[in-house]
C-alpha cells in the first residue's frame, strides 16, 4: 500500500520536475524568435546601407538602368526595408527563399546542404576537443608536475598560433610529408562515408586544435579551483581514491564552466570555420558565405546569417538547460 | 597517558610540523605529545592560529602540500607517517570519521546527500548499493533527520546548516570508525543548534563507544564533554591533563587567561570580560623561550630565553609548560569536580 503510494508519488514527481523544463524551453524559444527577427531584419536592412542601391552593388559599375530595373523587379530591392523584410519572412515560411544570384540554385537547399557539412566538421572537432577534459583532470590533480607544465606550455603555444598558420603547417606535415590525409577535396558522407571521414580528418584536426587548447585551459583552471573546495578535503579525509574524487566530486562542479566554453566553441566553429573550409576547399557554410560575400550574393548571405542566428539561439538554450541539469541549485525558469 | 591496558587509539609523539614560506620555514607545530585511549574524548583548544586545525589535518594526512610532519603518529598501533599516502588515506578513511568546521561548504552541492553519506562505506567496506542505502538511511534517522527515506535523494542546499552538520556526522559514521574528530564542528552554527549538535556528538560517542576529539576555540564546548584537554598556544602544547583538573586548577598562565576570558553564569550583568593583550606569536619569527612570554603578565627574563619543559602537577596526568606556574590548589573532594557551562 505504502509502496504503491510512493510509486505514484514518484510518477507525479517526475512530471512536476519536468514541467519547469517545458516552461524554460518555451520562454527561451520566444526570446530566441525575437532575437531571430531582430537579426534577420538587420540583415535585410544591411543591403540598404550599401552605396547606391543593392541592385547596383550586385550588378557592378557597368550595369545598365534596364538591368538594374529587372533585378529590382525580381528581388524587390527598390521597395522599403520593412516591405522587403516582410516578403522575405513570407518566403521563409513558405520554405522557398528563391534562387542564388549566380548559380541559380534554390537558396534553402544550398544553405542546408552546406550547413550539414559544417555541422559534421564542427561536431567532430568538438568531439576531438573533449580530450582536453581528462587531460585537464589529470594535470589539475597533479599541479606543477611535469605533465602539467608540458600541457600548459603546449596549450599556450596552440592558443597563440592562429588557425591559418596551423592549417598550413598541418597540411604540409600530414598531406605533403606524411601523406596520411588528402590536402583538399570532398566526398559526401551519404555517398562514401569512409572517404568522407578521410577528407574531413585534416579540417577537423585543424579546427579542433584551438578548441582543445582552450577547453583544456578552462577545464584545468576549473578543476584546480574545485579541488580546493572544502568538500574535496572531506572526500580526501574519507580516504576516497583520487579517481573517484575526480569523477564523482570534481567533474560535475566544473561542468557548468566547461559547458559554457563548449557552447561558445561550437558557435565559433559553426560560424567561423571559413579559414579551414576555404583552405581545404570544403563545401561548408564558411566557404559559402565567403564566396557569397565576394560575389555580392545578398540573398544567400542573408539566408546564411539567419541560419547562424538560429544555431546560436539553439546552442545557448541547450547550454542554459545544461546548467539546470548539472547544478541542482539552478532553478529552471 | 591513562595507564589502561587497552592500546591507545591515537597517539602523537614528538610530532612537529614545518612549512616553508617566503619568510623562511614556519614552525607550525612543535613537539606535540598526547595519547587518546579507546572510548575517551579529548578536547583540543586554543585561539585562532594556535595550530588546532593543522594538528588535525596533519594527523589525517590532508594538510596543504608542503607541510612536513615529523615524529610519530600512531593510529590503532600503526605508524601513520611510515605508511604510503594511499595506504594512510585508506586506513584513516576506514578508522576515523571527521566532521569539519563549515557544514555549508563541506557537502558537495552537486551530489545527493545519501550518496555522500554512503560512499566511504561502499569504498572501504565494500557495501552493496542496497546495504549502503539502508545503512545511510538508518544513520540519517540516527542523527535526527526527519523523513530519512526522502532526504536520501535530496541535495545539500535543501537543508539548513544544523541539518547539514548532522548529515556530515552521519557521513563520518558510515564506516563505524573508532575515532570521531570534530574540527570546530559547531563554530559556524547558531548557539542553540550548536548545543544540539554537540549533545548529538556526545550521545554518539557514548552509544557507539568511540573515541572522540573535539577541536574548539571555545572552552565551554569542551568543558563537560571531554575527558582530557590539550591547550595549544602558538603551535606548542602548553597544558595537557584531565579536563576537570585543568578547569579547576589551571597551572599555565595562558590557560588561566583563557578561562577567565570566558563569561561565567555567576558573574553580575555587564561584567567586563578579561582579554589577553597582544597578538599570538608570528610563526616565522617565534620567540626563543615560552611562546606566551610576550603576552604573559608574570613573564621573567628566563621565560623569554628558555622554552619551559613539560612538568607534572600533583595529579599525575596533569602536565604544563611554564617556568612560573600558578599555585596548585588542594585536591578536591570527588564530588566537587568542576563542571563548567
Amino acid at each position: 500500500m505504502s509502496k504503491l503510494a510512493a510509486g505514484t508519488g514518484k510518477g507525479t514527481d517526475v512530471l512536476n520536475s519536468a514541467m519547469p523544463y517545458f516552461r524554460a524551453i518555451s520562454t527561451r524559444l520566444i526570446t530566441g524568435v525575437l532575437v531571430f527577427l531582430l537579426v534577420t531584419f538587420s540583415a535585410t536592412a544591411l543591403s540598404s546601407l550599401a552605396p547606391g542601391s543593392a541592385a547596383q552593388l550586385i550588378l557592378g559599375d557597368y550595369a545598365t538602368p534596364e538591368q538594374i530595373a529587372a533585378l529590382n523587379a525580381q528581388y524587390g530591392y527598390d521597395l522599403p526595408v520593412w516591405q522587403r523584410y516582410l516578403s522575405w519572412l513570407g518566403d521563409l515560411l513558405r520554405g522557398d527563399l528563391g534562387l542564388t544570384l549566380f548559380s541559380q540554385q534554390p537558396i534553402l537547399g544550398v544553405v542546408l546542404e552546406r550547413a550539414a557539412v559544417t555541422f559534421e566538421i564542427a561536431f567532430l572537432a568538438m568531439a576531438v576537443s573533449l580530450i582536453g577534459i581528462p587531460i585537464a583532470m589529470y594535470t589539475a590533480s597533479h599541479p606543477n608536475k611535469l605533465a602539467d607544465k608540458v600541457m600548459r606550455s603546449i596549450s599556450t603555444v596552440l592558443l597563440a598560433v592562429p588557425t591559418f598558420v596551423i592549417v598550413v603547417l598541418f597540411s604540409y606535415l600530414f598531406a605533403m610529408v606524411l601523406r596520411w590525409f588528402p590536402a583538399t577535396g570532398w566526398a559526401k558522407f551519404t555517398e562514401n562515408p569512409v572517404a568522407n571521414l578521410w577528407y574531413v580528418a585534416l579540417p577537423v584536426l585543424c579546427l579542433s586544435m584551438h578548441q582543445t587548447a582552450y577547453l583544456y585551459r578552462v577545464a584545468r583552471n576549473e578543476f584546480v579551483t574545485t579541488l580546493q573546495e572544502d568538500y574535496i578535503a572531506v572526500a580526501r579525509a574519507k580516504g576516497l581514491p583520487l579517481g573517484y574524487i575526480l569523477f564523482h566530486h570534481a567533474l560535475r562542479p566544473a561542468m557548468p564552466q566547461i559547458l559554457t566554453v563548449m557552447g561558445l566553441s561550437l558557435t565559433y566553429m559553426l560560424a567561423g570555420s571559413f579559414v579551414v573550409e576555404s583552405y581545404f576547399a570544403v563545401p561548408g557554410i564558411g566557404w559559402t558565405i565567403l564566396s557569397a560575400v565576394k560575389s555580392h550574393d545578398i540573398p544567400l548571405v542573408q539566408a546564411i546569417l539567419s541560419l547562424t542566428v538560429v544555431i546560436f539561439v539553439i546552442v545557448f538554450m541547450l547550454v542554459d538547460l545544461g546548467y539546470a541539469l548539472i547544478d541542482p541549485r539552478v532553478k529552471v525558469s | 597517558m591513562y595507564s589502561e591496558a587497552a592500546r591507545p587509539i591515537l597517539s602523537c609523539a614528538a610530532m612537529t610540523c614545518e612549512m616553508d614560506s617566503v619568510s623562511g620555514p614556519l614552525q607550525i607545530l612543535q613537539d606535540i605529545n598526547f595519547t587518546l585511549a579507546p572510548r575517551r574524548a579529548l578536547g583540543i583548544v586554543g585561539e585562532s592560529g594556535a595550530g588546532k586545525s593543522m594538528l588535525v589535518k596533519a594527523i589525517m594526512g590532508i594538510a596543504p602540500k608542503g607541510l612536513k610532519t615529523k615524529g610519530r603518529i600512531e593510529l590503532d598501533g600503526q605508524d601513520l607517517l611510515a605508511l604510503k599516502p594511499k595506504q594512510r588515506a585508506w586506513l584513516i578513511g576506514r578508522k576515523v570519521g571527521i566532521v569539519f568546521q563549515n557544514p555549508m561548504t563541506s557537502l558537495n552541492p552537486f551530489v545527493q546527500i545519501g550518496r555522500q553519506i554512503e560512499e566511504a562505506g561502499c569504498i572501504h567496506m565494500g557495501l552493496s548499493k542496497a546495504d549502503a542505502r539502508s545503512r545511510a538511511i538508518e544513520l540519517l534517522s540516527f542523527v535526527g533527520i526527519p523523513d530519512p527515506e526522502d532526504c536520501y535523494d535530496y541535495y545539500p542546499h535543501q537543508f539548513s546548516g544544523g541539518m547539514k552538520q548532522r548529515i556530515m556526522i552521519a557521513a563520518a559514521l558510515i564506516c563505524q570508525p573508532d575515532l570521531l574528530i570534530a574540527d570546530e564542528a559547531t563554530t559556524a552554527l547558531d548557539v542553540t543548534v550548536q548545543k544540539e549538535v554537540l549533545d548529538l556528538l556526545q550521545t554518539i560517542q557514548a552509544e557507539r563507544q568511540m573515541s572522540m576529539i573535539l577541536v574548539s576555540h571555545n572552552l565551554g564546548v569542551v568543558a563537560g564533554r571531554t575527558d582530557e584537554i590539550l591547550v595549544l598556544y602558538g603551535g606548542n602544547v602548553v597544558e595537557y591533563g584531565p579536563t576537570a583538573e585543568v578547569f579547576r586548577n589551571p597551572r599555565h598562565r595562558y590557560t588561566e587567561a583563557l578561562l577567565s576570558a570566558m563569561p561565567a553564569m555567576d558573574q553580575p550583568a555587564h561584567t567586563r570580560l578579561r582579554t589577553i593583550p597582544g597578538q599570538p606569536p608570528n610563526l616565522a619569527n617565534r620567540p626563543a623561550g615560552c611562546p606566551f612570554a610576550p603576552r604573559c603578565p608574570s613573564a621573567q627574563a628566563v621565560c623569554h630565553e628558555i622554552m619551559p619543559p613539560m612538568s607534572a602537577g600533583i595529579h599525575p596526568d596533569h602536565r604544563f609548560a611554564c617556568h612560573f606556574p600558578l599555585a596548585e590548589l588542594p585536591r578536591p573532594a570527588p564530588q566537587e569536580v568542576a563542571h563548567v557551562q
